[in-house]
């Protein structure tokens, strides 16, 4: 049902760009998703199930985080239909990204009355739809999330990545940007409890918790997962060529990732080229920040990802984590067997 | 606590000192120019042609956090203008949260009377108190306010401190004694210095930049980079509730296990933030952090972070910003190399200060925010919804 | 501080540290142990926390010594070829080391760990790599990193450069008089309780109540290297120096925490990050060096700045000289040059001192000083606000700082890690003392 109504939808959008590339007159280029907010159960690899919530493609699953969201190249504009099937509202934001806000703040009545609840406008629960729209984007690296009560919704899942290239295999104006492979790595955290009160309603002003002022996470996400050793590794291309780490905390806490036994190029923060590059062996990467390091590794075989925060466990058990594989081919593979379509962590290619 | 021990064996004997107390009482302040010592500036004085002064006082005192909780504070607060037999007075019970803000211009002789009131609600208490002006470049020990180093001043007097004003920039201030208690219990402030370039002669030329009487910079920059229309400082810093609750009932105090429960913009939790200066039912946090502009204008933010237990990452959605100084001084390197840069959110651990400058030209009228992205702190201790976040309100 | 046992410490801690300075070799050089071959072992041991508390550690050894909180600090050459063997004395899980910074690291020996080789009690694991880029780094365990550096299995590296020992990058700019290491870590002492007695520990709710500077909290930074009573915290963090001298601050982040490190007396500038330049392009210079009053050292990061004092532009003469004619002298001794052309015990001429700041030459001290009684004094003040100066303190009052030394604290700005264990005043903190230029 959601696919077909999303097929449509792109059949017009792709319509309206035909018709105005045809007609010449100055073209409004621009990418829409159709995103859905929903809620599921996820196992922990220490076997503890958790309520997350989470963006998916209209017809996909949920994830957490959502799907990869990509403004092609040339594009400048983008359109988000968010379908929220959530039991509570909620909105979207794009930090870094310039735009007008219509915050929505809690009504008389209510106990957080003249609060703002959501930093710009709602997606209704129970299906209700809203859509966004960006202009003039510019290349970089963001964390897309919901605006909604975001010391909550945030921490339960809402939130993804978005990449916008300057041109094909650079990512910003600068030709040093170039890249032959990038590789998203999303950081986030989970605090079971919290999510526990929020699955049971035990989460609000007369609930159990009653406010996130104490905050403990036990998991600690990259691309959604904790790390388990024999993790399949991510693809990071070939021996001697540039590697774009695209870096995003959508956790609550600081993380600084270290490339072993590597040093890396800073070359952005919050998808900002920066005005002069870093050499640099980790990224500070603050609470709802992005950084993007190129990387250009020496010798094939497996690149080791930590965090130096050393949030190195998955809830009481030891080698897990926020810790990531990459693995760098030899030269002499032929490009099509790593450029081949592979699932990774995040579910998709 | 060794600390608490020592200071509960002396309540009877405080209690008897403090009735003879106003008799020893020396409220002294030194400001060229003032008759009358009251930190005012009655006749220039020739030999000290720029001469600011202020009186401040250090005490105790009560606040309200913004989910309705009264909070046991130590503080300052502002002297300036009391006559001197009236400044022990004026000052108890009257500790501000944050401390006055404190704005001198380069160039400026700034003397700073401190009086120490007392602690009204712990008269068991001797504690000294200093004002440590942090950052204050090629610092004396003896005006750098760390009691360990140099002198505090006593309950019933005051000390003077001199500082030669010749960097601008983002400073803050902070008592220094017992600094973890002290500072976790409020005595902190915004202090910033203004630029000799704001006085430049109408249509100076900054290398291309035409300078204009009323322009106001955050640094001397050379070239309008620090050119600002409305400026706000804004401090961040925090309360753990169970270390005031126990300091005002004389217990131990818990610095093992401190964790602040109340995070703040200028001494207030949202949605207080948004109050504006002076508001009534906040008569001992003055200072709004609602932050107002009309499109166009360039907003200047002097971010400060003196929590005594946490970093923050402070971000504006919705508007860019542009990191132009840190630590009082301009994003600069010694060959000129532009260091300035655009983000949309700075991460600043205890005793950082930032300058950010915020360019609202071609952004729509409208509200914005501004908050910390350690979302766990959009809090009011239990309350939800609260915590470090203000508006950003464009006409 | 109405700590004593802070204040006796004090006493000795500034007597000898003076001492020191006098016959010269105070801050020459880190201390450390020489490459570029290194026999490391991995074994537990006992450090004492600022309070007295003895805390089992884990720690890095220089050969058959007692394990050190930190570990030794390597000090290498650049372009040597450093060989480092790990061996696991007796700690009960696989250990090793990481270098981050250095490229290429090739581990062999012991078994294939998540990150690196890795050695299990009485294994050696061999670590090698060319020493290429001169900087200030960490090394710390790559094995169950969570509780192995909580645990202290941490320390310094320095690679000296080519261009000499007194310049801490191949940069005319980067030049030192003296320099000092602030290694900076956290401990939890509910894990390290939980190791001694086999108890389970989640070190996911990491909340540390002891905070070091070197290994050491204060007051302890600021005793001697070595002291016979820290057998296992060998290292000091007790920066000296005299106006007009270059101070180079070697800030690493070794535990799990950031810690925002400021210097009170002047701002530093930062020439170097994750041991490299601050420098646009090789050439350069360090074009794009920061100055700042605070430095958030974050987990694994390194700084390198340049911390500089002359006291200029006071607006008062901080020697305390005399110039007015009508006046007794205020402040600092006169030296043999100075004048006394009358012979009224008053001097006329007084001379400048070294880096002294010209225009504030014997101008007056710009306010009056309360009375004694209306004072609390610091046990490192000594009774006068001038450099090199000397003052009547009431009997019992401060004067552990004889040489009239200016004296600055330097420590987290997360003011509650000057804490050790509940008890203030302890932690990341200690203290820098600007000595007089002495007479030759
Ligand atoms: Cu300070
Ligand atoms: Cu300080």
């Amino acid at each position: 049902m959601n696919k077909i109504i999303k097929r449509d939808r792109m059949t017009v959008v792709w319509a309206v760009l035909l018709l105005t590339l045809t007609s010449g007159t100055p073209v409004v280029r621009g990418v829409t998703y159709d995103l859905v907010a929903g809620e599921f159960d996820t196992l922990m690899p220490d076997g503890v199930t958790v309520r997350m919530w989470g963006f998916g493609l209209s017809g996909q699953a949920v994830t957490v985080p959502g799907p990869v969201l990509t403004v092609p190249v040339g594009d400048h504009n983008l359109t988000i239909n968010l379908t929220n099937n959530l039991p509570v509202p909620v909105s979207l934001v794009i930090p870094g990204l310039p735009s007008a806000l219509t915050p929505v703040y809690h009504q008389a009545g209510d106990p957080y009355a003249g609060r703002v609840r959501s930093l710009t406008a709602e997606a209704a629960p129970g299906g209700g739809q809203r859509t966004y729209t960006w202009t003039d984007i510019r290349p970089g690296t963001f964390v897309y999330h919901s605006g909604t009560q975001m010391q909550i919704q945030i921490q339960m899942g809402l939130y993804g990545a978005l990449k916008h290239d300057f041109a094909a295999s650079q990512a910003y104006a600068d030709p040093a940007t170039a890249y032959q492979t990038d590789i998203v790595l999303l950081y986030s955290e989970v605090d079971p409890s919290v999510h526990a009160a929020v699955q049971s309603g035990e989460y609000g002003p007369s609930g159990t918790i009653t406010s996130t002022v104490s905050y403990w996470p036990s998991y600690f996400l990259i691309n959604g997962e904790s790390y388990t050793p024999g993790q399949a590794p991510i693809p990071a291309g070939v021996v001697g060529q540039k590697v774009l780490l695209r870096f995003l905390n959508a956790g609550l806490r600081t993380h600084v990732p270290i490339i072993h036994n590597h040093i890396g190029k800073l070359i952005s923060e919050d998808g900002n080229l920066l005005p002069f590059f870093r050499d640099q062996y980790e990224v500070m990467l603050a609470a709802g920040k992005t950084s993007d390091l190129l990387l250009t590794p020496a010798a094939a075989g497996p690149i080791t990802v930590y965090d130096r925060k050393l949030d190195l466990t998955t809830g009481m058990e030891s080698s897990g984590g926020m810790l990531v594989k990459l693995d760098v081919a030899p030269l002499q593979t032929q490009p099509g067997l790593w450029k081949k379509p592979i699932r990774n962590r995040l579910g998709r290619v | 606590m060794k600390v608490q021990r020592y200071k509960n064996a002396h309540l009877i004997l405080l209690s008897v000192l403090m009735m003879t107390w106003p008799v020893m009482a020396a409220v002294h302040v030194q400001c060229p120019g003032d008759i009358d010592g009251d930190a005012v500036i009655d006749v220039p004085d020739p030999f000290h042609p720029s001469n600011a002064c202020l009186h401040l006082g250090a005490g105790d005192g009560f606040s309200i956090m913004a989910d309705g909780t009264e909070m046991y504070t130590f503080g300052f607060s502002n002297l300036t203008g009391v006559p001197p037999e009236m400044a022990m007075h004026h000052g108890m019970m009257a500790a501000q949260i944050p401390a006055p803000t404190i704005e001198v211009e380069e160039g400026d002789e700034f003397y700073l009377s401190l009086t120490n009131v007392g602690m009204m609600m712990r008269p068991d208490l001797f504690d000294p108190h200093t004002v440590h002006f942090h950052g204050f470049p090629q610092a004396a020990s003896i005006f750098d306010g760390m009691p360990g180093a140099s002198i505090a001043i006593n309950m019933g007097a005051s000390l003077t401190y001199y500082y030669n004003i010749v960097e601008p920039g983002t400073y803050i201030y902070h008592c220094h004694v017992e600094a973890t208690e002290h500072m976790q219990m409020g005595m902190l402030g915004n202090l910033y210095v203004n630029p000799a370039q704001n006085n430049l002669p109408d249509g100076t030329d900054l290398n291309g930049f035409i300078h204009h009487t009323g322009y106001t910079y955050a640094y001397n920059d050379g070239d309008g980079t620090s050119y600002y229309d409305v400026g706000y400082p804004l401090q961040f810093s925090g309360f753990d509730r169970i270390f005031h609750e126990k300091h005002l009932a004389v217990q131990p105090l818990p610095f093992a296990e401190m964790a602040d429960t109340y995070s703040m913009i200028n001494g207030r939790g949202y949605p207080d933030t948004l109050l504006p200066a002076d508001d009534p039912s906040r008569p001992y946090q003055p200072v709004t952090s609602l932050i107002e502009a009309t499109v166009g204008q360039k907003i200047l933010l002097r971010l400060s972070n003196l929590s005594t237990t946490d970093f923050f990452t402070i971000r504006v959605l919705g508007l860019p910003m542009r990191v132009i100084g840190k630590d009082a001084k301009l994003l600069r390197g010694p060959t000129g190399a532009d260091l300035t840069y655009n983000t949309s959110s700075i991460t600043m651990g205890g005793g950082e200060t930032n300058d950010v400058i915020i360019d609202t030209t071609g952004a729509a009228a409208g509200t914005y925010f501004l908050y910390t992205t350690n979302l766990n702190f959009l809090s009011n201790d239990a309350e939800d919804y609260g915590g470090i976040m203000t508006e950003i309100r464009l006409n | 501080m109405n700590n004593t046992s802070y204040k006796t410490r004090a006493l000795l801690v500034f007597l000898t540290a003076g001492l020191c300075l006098i016959s010269g070799n105070a801050g020459a050089e880190i201390p450390g142990i020489t490459g570029p071959t290194f026999n490391l072992s991995a074994r537990a041991d006992c450090i004492y926390g600022g309070d007295g508390l003895g805390i089992l550690i884990w720690g890095y050894a220089d050969g058959d010594n007692r394990g050190q909180y930190p570990g030794p600090t390597l000090l290498v050459a650049e372009d040597q070829t450093v060989v480092i063997n790990l061996t696991n004395i007796d700690i009960p899980e696989p250990v090793s080391i990481v270098f981050p910074g250095q490229v290429g690291v090739q581990a062999t020996g012991g078994a294939a760990g998540v990150i690196t080789r890795e050695a299990s009690i009485g294994e050696t694991v061999t670590y090698t790599f060319t020493a290429s880029e001169p900087g200030t780094y960490l090394y710390n365990s790559g094995s169950h990193a969570d509780l192995q550096v909580e645990m202290g299995l941490f320390g310094a590296m320095i690679i000296r450069p080519a261009m000499g020992q007194q310049y801490a990058y191949n940069d005319a700019q980067s030049y030192f008089d003296v320099e000092y290491l602030f290694l900076m870590s956290e401990l939890d002492l509910r894990i390290h309780d939980a190791i001694a007695f086999g108890q389970p520990y989640d070190t996911s709710t990491f909340f540390p109540v002891y905070w070091f500077l070197n290994g050491r909290n204060a007051p302890d930074t600021m005793e001697e290297n070595f002291v016979p009573w820290l057998p296992t915290q060998p290292y000091n963090c007790m920066p000296m120096m005299m106006p007009g001298q270059k101070l180079l601050c070697r800030f690493i982040g070794a535990g799990r925490q950031s810690h925002p490190f400021h210097t009170h007396g002047n701002h530093f500038a930062i020439i170097a990050r994750d041991g490299r330049l601050m420098s646009s392009a090789p050439g350069s210079g360090i074009d794009l060096m920061e100055k700042a009053f605070s430095v958030g050292t974050a987990p694994g990061q390194t700084y390198d700045a340049i911390f500089e004092w002359t006291g200029e532009k006071l607006g008062w003469d901080m020697y305390g000289h005399q110039q007015d004619r009508d006046e007794a002298p205020t402040g600092n001794f006169p030296g043999p040059e100075d004048i006394d052309h009358d012979g009224d015990g008053v001097f006329d001429e007084v001379m400048m001192e070294m880096h002294e700041y010209e225009p504030d030459h014997g101008k007056p001290f710009p306010v009056d000083l309360p009375q004694n009684q209306d004072l609390t004094f610091g046990e490192m003040y000594n009774g006068s606000p001038f450099l090199g100066g000397e003052g009547l303190l009431p009997p019992g009052q401060g004067g552990f700082n004889p040489m009239g030394a200016f004296v600055y604290m330097w420590h987290s700005h997360t003011e509650k890690e000057l804490t050790n264990n509940d008890i203030f005043p302890g932690g990341l903190m200690t203290h820098l003392m600007i000595m007089p230029h002495m007479m030759p």
